[in-house]
């Protein structure tokens, strides 16, 4: 519980997270007040896609990883305590964006960017730089999904749409699988990693 | 007492260190010596659990540090300046320290005071000078009230009034049954604080033993050193 | 010309620059190779890709001139060294502008013939030619705009956000024209036409040669205030 509390702290002394929050919000807020007919959620999971990224990246931002590490050597209890703090982090941010932003279906909506915040932040787990972590899931859920069209289905964001636009259980179910395999190739990278 | 044996780390073909092994004894302080890339960074990366070695054995009182629980509360140390985020305050980043360990609060206050930090407490890091950075990163050594102190150069950086202030703490620690081992890669700078000296070059270790052990025979210390590492001038 | 040589030189030896290069031409090729496979070809369908790597190449060729080594390796950010060797600041940036262009252009050689090749598209050559020396341009001008934002920023983050928001479809400057349609006129939306029809794009807005050239205009516009922030800071 110490960990998950260190966790939590470390992300709000960090400017960059209330930065992130605060741009989400006002973004979703300025959105729903030109009440033009947009999909609000495909505007503002670009800012879930960077709180997944920073409570990893900024970690390897210089040496802070070092003091983690030697804080709580204990890989394991380490990557649960950040993963709950990032997100308790997330769903906050993620329901108050839905509600915000009078989502048709708040609950699907919020689970989405949950969805998206959490699988960004397993891909940062894995490559651990704010850069190419960003512009990998930018790329992914903004360019390679949008072309692919009805050929991308399968891909995780849109596998997870259907969370809100579709059927419920067939986007949880494909948001639980794309978590379960980058989870588990980041969980493996995270304990045996050097450093 | 930090027991450190027969440790192997290789990185691709390359034998980083190649059975290393040493004590450090409660009571006294332990200088780890060699040249820049000998092996000393590596070997304390492995003490703290932070590298994983592909032999051997680094433990802290007969455990490994993965296992210690709060392990600020045993070991204190401090790697490569102040580990800190460059965006955060001094403050904010030792709370979170001492969240994590489950250390009291009031010991953030009391540990950025003693370093001479106190004024310093709410600026950010990123405005701090390398020698301020070397004390933040000490700060965070002493946080957890330690018996064994592990510090990685801890005078780089710091002027001669810091030099004169890090030499006192380490042999103050010592003198009350404490552990200190730190790194170094100036004979000079250690001889006057150390009661012991391990020296490595080449990822092997060459010689332990006191300091007077260590450099009789030897013109001045800088001879030793020289020596011993099989650096030529 | 030895300015040139050497910022060719850095750049070519920094891993991020080949990512991006790599983001580009990797990327465009497999996206292709995914559409043919479900027989959807027409071969210009992956170019925005190449926006995103041109964007990257753009963004770290200037952001790894700040970016602090560790405290261990001194703490010393590379700009001081590269403003020692070439003390005027307007040759560093001219020099690093053109190598970003020289780069972003070969990423270009070398996706677009394997990407049109691999799908065979049926559209008439001359056609499928200029929709590549636009999507061409459009990577270019993107990359000097990334550049440009960074520089004036000290901060790649930022740009490589707008950048890669406003190619895809829930572009910024895309629901800017909900409200006006001076919209239109602003860089990513002016450029689009470039890509040809072969991209899914917007209906109205300015035609490919005067879009081109807007989006030209605001790149060279960019570049110039950055080499004036830049010429007034300290380094």
């Amino acid at each position: 519980m110490n960990v998950v509390l260190a966790e939590l702290s470390k992300l709000r002394t960090l400017p960059l997270t209330g930065f992130t929050v605060a741009g989400i919000l006002a973004c979703t807020a300025l959105l729903a007040a030109a009440d033009q007919a947009v999909d609000i959620i495909m505007y503002v999971q670009a800012g879930f896609v960077l709180l997944g990224i920073i409570p990893v990246a900024h970690e390897h931002a210089g040496r802070q990883f070092g003091t983690t590490l030697i804080a709580v050597p204990a890989r394991g209890r380490l990557l649960v305590a950040k993963s709950l703090a990032t997100a308790v982090v997330m769903a906050l941010t993620a329901a108050a964006t839905a509600v915000l932003g009078g989502a048709e279906r708040p609950v699907g909506a919020a689970a989405y960017l949950v969805f998206i915040g959490l699988f960004a932040y397993a891909v940062a787990v894995v490559v651990r730089q704010l850069i190419p972590a960003l512009v990998g899931m930018l790329s992914l859920i903004l360019i390679v999904s949008p072309v692919l069209a009805d050929h991308g289905r399968w891909l995780p964001d849109r596998a997870a749409a259907e969370l809100y636009q579709g059927s419920a259980t067939i986007g949880a179910l494909g948001a639980l699988a794309w978590v379960a395999l980058i989870g588990a190739v980041a969980t493996v990278q995270f304990l045996r990693r050097d450093l | 007492m930090i027991t450190i044996d027969q440790l192997v780390k290789r990185r691709g073909s390359r034998t980083v260190l190649d059975n290393v092994g040493f004590t450090a004894r409660p009571g006294r302080v332990t200088a780890f010596l060699g040249p820049n890339g000998a092996g000393k960074s590596s070997t304390l990366r492995i003490l703290l659990g932070l590298d994983r070695a592909d032999d051997g054995h680094a433990l802290f009182d007969g455990r490994p540090y993965r296992t210690l629980p709060d392990p600020l509360r045993t070991v204190g140390s401090m790697l490569e300046g102040s580990g800190a985020h460059r965006s955060r305050t001094a403050r904010n980043h030792l709370a979170w320290v001492a969240r994590s360990n489950g250390i009291p609060r009031r010991r953030v206050a009391e540990v950025l005071a003693e370093v001479g930090l106190a004024a310093d407490a709410r600026v950010r890091v990123a405005k701090y000078s390398l020698g301020m950075g070397q004390r933040l990163g000490i700060a965070a050594a002493l946080l957890g009230e330690p018996q064994i102190l592990v510090l990685d150069e801890p005078v780089n950086g710091l002027d001669p009034e810091g030099i004169r202030w890090i030499r006192r703490l380490l042999r103050d620690h010592a003198d009350a049954g404490g552990t200190v081992l730190l790194s170094s890669h100036l004979m000079t700078e250690v001889a006057d604080v150390a009661d012991d000296l391990v020296v490595i070059a080449n990822g092997r270790i060459v010689t332990t033993g006191t300091v007077t052990e260590v450099t009789s025979g030897y013109a001045d210390l800088e001879e030793a050193f020289f020596a011993l590492t099989g650096v030529t001038r | 010309m030895n300015a040139l040589k050497a910022e060719l030189y850095k750049a070519s030896t920094l891993p991020a620059v080949w990512a991006g290069f790599a983001l580009t031409v990797v990327g465009c090729i497999a996206l292709e190779v995914l559409l043919a496979s479900q027989g959807d070809v027409t071969g210009t369908d992956s170019l925005p890709m190449g926006t995103v790597g041109a964007a990257v190449i753009g963004v770290v060729a200037f952001s790894s001139e700040y970016t602090a080594n560790s405290a261990d390796a001194g703490g010393g950010r590379q700009i001081t060294t590269t403003l020692t060797t070439t003390p005027s600041k307007t040759r560093v940036l001219l020099t690093k502008a053109l190598t970003i262009v020289i780069l972003i252009v070969l990423s270009a050689v070398v996706a677009m013939p394997v990407a049109v090749g691999i799908a065979r598209p049926d559209v008439p050559a001359d056609e499928l030619l200029t929709s590549c020396l636009g999507a061409t341009l459009y990577w270019v001008l993107s990359g000097l705009l990334g550049f440009a934002i960074t520089v004036v920023l000290r901060n790649g983050v930022i740009p490589l956000i707008l950048l890669i928001l406003n190619s895809s479809l829930v572009s910024v400057s895309l629901l800017l024209t909900k409200l006006t349609s001076l919209a239109y006129w602003l860089p990513d939306l002016a450029g689009r036409r470039l890509f040809g029809s072969g991209v899914r794009t917007v209906d109205s807005g300015l035609d490919a040669v005067p879009g081109g050239l807007v989006m030209a205009g605001w790149a060279v516009l960019l570049c110039l205030l950055a080499g004036f922030v830049f010429a007034r800071r300290d380094a």
